[in-house]
């Protein structure tokens, strides 16, 4: 999937990548889906799942790893990024830095 | 009984005598007494002898289970001589490295034995590379270009009276078995004449217990087998057991199985090349009360389309080692077979036995576990700086008994590494026992995947996978990610004629698996790279992934 020229993908397109990371059904996955207890996602997985979500283009902040609980959460993060943390660096730059 | 430390040139000579009217083995149209089988091994010492091989020569035997191969077995053993016995299905890069390593005096082949037609070239090229002293066939064929004696196979012969046999002494080392290479190349294990009978003697004591002397208490607990196995047992009990083996004895397995009946006076039967339906057909015609195989043997005989046509009633026994046996065909041959199922586990390195299920043990204890320690076998469980661990945490099993090899061949600081001052040997496999003392395998040691800093055994989820209706076999391996840490590859062969997608595997893990034991990756394949042994090579499925990832 190409990222869309203006702004941002929208929910079914991020839900669509999201499924095609973790090999799961996308109609499986709603706003309300959990990562941990629907989709059995780890820490590992999710960090797998994010820094691959970052090659296309989605950037999630570092910090908002820890407090994504569900799918909708993790597209408001990559929707709206975390304003207070703005300068702080994406989750691969941040993993690089150790 | 055989005595303590009996050599085995003794215990075979022993057996010989107090059983010659005895039928010992049969295979094919080849029946021989244990008379007969003692004259054939007296004769080929002496044809062996006067090729000027004594006491300390190596020969090798490219041999598969065989009238052939027992016969050179015994003649050795009574020469003092020491047999490496090799995997007919060797490729020759590592008919190479061994024939390198243990410099052998002489080579026993026999063409008739080829696994292909190909092969004896190959063999040829290799034995020459290696410039031994004697090529012995065993069928007068030629085996590649090579000029063979033919002096040296002599079964008919007549020694005369002044050839006199050694007494070799419990120590002499009687055999070098070679590992399979699951982890890399193989590595010759040594065996003395005393260490491959001490494992017969333990399963000598546990039938005893069983079938011959029961104490007041094996009785009581025979009462529950007896309710389980009827006429099976009642049948086989006080009997000489007839013993089909259909395990390659280059193996500790199929070395052991012919050993057990042979040191034991029973009723041996080979199979040169192992075909499930023939196999079936030896069981009914033969009345074979002990079946041992592989697991794939197993699952092949199960397979064969008229399964339910033979008779397989006098089976008390299915009994399976070498390779990892998942629950679900160990339940599978319990319900089909209609007999008791053990599953032995053991290492080349131990000769044979460590542990195994016994006939009162339940069907889920029987195909869940390896059963309890063998007689005059001590196990622990050790961590990683070698601490005795207490019941119900896994860690590295480690075992101390009379068979524990002599070492590794040439490879004094291999040894060293596995092999303790006190005779315990570190076998790598991960294991637990639990408070009734039954051992239960969870992997290899270097297997272990370590996931964000959390072992994973695979052998866990290859069983959870193996369970699936559509899933033949799995193999799960720990691939280093770039980020750090390892990830969980599942490799998959589907059932015939199944078809599966990685997100139905994921679906299946997602139900019962805890998150991270769930594959990161899952790929299908249609058969594992193997060992000798048939055993999966992770290494390779390992570097396979490794390829895979570095190209994304």
């Amino acid at each position: 999937m190409t990222r869309p020229v203006s702004g941002k993908y929208s929910f079914k397109e991020f839900r669509k990548l999201v499924a095609e990371e973790l090999l799961v059904d996308e109609e499986e996955i709603t706003p309300q889906t959990s990562f941990v207890t629907d989709l059995c996602v780890d820490s590992v997985r999710m960090v797998d799942m994010m820094l691959r979500l970052e090659e296309q283009g989605i950037r999630i902040p570092l910090e908002a790893g820890w407090k994504i609980e569900t799918v909708g959460d993790a597209y408001r993060f990559y929707l709206e990024g975390m304003p207070t943390m703005a300068q702080r660096p994406s989750f691969a730059e941040g993993l690089a830095e150790g | 009984m055989i005595a303590a430390r009996t050599p085995m040139a003794q215990a075979f000579r022993n057996v010989a005598s107090q059983h010659s009217q005895r039928e010992a083995l049969v295979c094919g149209d080849f029946r021989a007494t244990y008379g007969q089988l003692g004259e054939k091994a007296l004769a080929l010492a002496y044809g062996l002898h006067e090729l000027g091989i004594g006491k300390g020569d190596k020969v090798a035997a490219i041999l598969p289970p065989s009238p052939e191969f027992v016969i050179l077995f015994f003649a050795l053993a009574q020469l003092g001589a020491i047999i490496v016995p090799l995997n007919p299905q060797l490729r020759p890069r590592q008919l190479r490295h061994i024939l390198q390593d243990a410099e052998p005096a002489a080579v026993v082949v026999g063409r008739q034995f080829a696994p292909s037609p190909a092969l004896p070239q190959l063999w040829g090229r290799e034995i020459e590379a290696a410039g031994l002293h004697h090529v012995i066939s065993v069928d007068d064929e030629e085996v590649g270009s090579l000029k063979f004696e033919v002096g040296g196979w002599k079964l008919e012969a007549v020694p005369p009276p002044s050839f006199s046999l050694p007494t070799p002494s419990p120590d002499d080392l009687l055999a070098i078995l070679y590992t399979s290479g699951t982890t890399g190349l193989p590595k010759g294990t040594m065996h003395s004449q005393w260490g491959l009978v001490a494992p017969v003697v333990a399963s000598l004591k546990l039938r005893q217990a069983w079938l011959e002397r029961p104490s007041l208490k094996t009785m009581g607990r025979m009462a529950k087998a007896l309710v389980w196995y009827r006429q099976r047992l009642l049948r086989a009990a006080g009997r000489p057991q007839v013993i089909l083996s259909t395990v390659g004895c280059h193996t500790i397995t199929g070395l052991e199985a012919m050993l057990q009946a042979l040191l034991m006076g029973d009723k041996l039967v080979l199979m040169p090349r192992f075909d499930p339906v023939e196999a079936l057909q030896l069981v009914e015609r033969e009345r074979v009360t002990i079946l041992i195989g592989v697991p794939m043997a197993y699952a092949m005989m199960l397979a064969v389309q008229d399964f339910d046509r033979y008779d397989l009633s006098s089976l008390l026994i299915c009994g399976t080692g070498g390779a990892p046996c998942a629950p679900k065909l160990a339940r599978e041959i319990q319900e089909r077979f209609g007999c008791a199922v053990h599953i032995g586990f053991g290492t080349t390195e131990l000769a044979g036995g460590i542990a195994a299920t016994s006939l009162d043990d339940s069907g889920t204890v029987q195909a869940e576990t390896v059963g309890q320690a063998m007689p005059g076998m001590e196990i622990k469980i050790v961590d990683e700086q070698r601490r005795e661990l207490p019941p119900g945490q896994v860690g590295e099993l480690a075992c101390r008994g009379e068979n524990v090899m002599l070492g590794y061949y040439r490879a004094p600081e291999k040894t060293a590494e596995v092999v303790d001052e006190e005779g315990w040997y570190y076998t790598g496999d991960l294991a637990l026992v639990d408070e009734r003392g039954y051992l239960r395998i969870v992997g290899r040691k270097d297997d272990v995947i370590i996931r964000a800093g959390v072992n994973i055994y695979p052998a866990e989820i290859e069983r959870y996978l193996e369970a699936h209706e559509k899933v033949k076999e799995a193999a799960v391996v720990g691939v280093p990610a770039p980020i750090g840490g390892e990830r969980t590859w599942a490799f998959i062969i589907l059932e015939e004629g199944a078809e599966m997608t990685a997100r139905e595997v994921l679906r299946y893990c997602r139900a019962e698996l805890v998150a991270h034991k769930i594959p990161d990756q899952v790929r299908f394949v249609a058969d594992f790279p193997r060992a000798a042994s048939g055993k999966p090579q992770k290494f390779i499925l390992r570097d396979m992934a490794l390829q895979e990832a570095s190209k994304k």
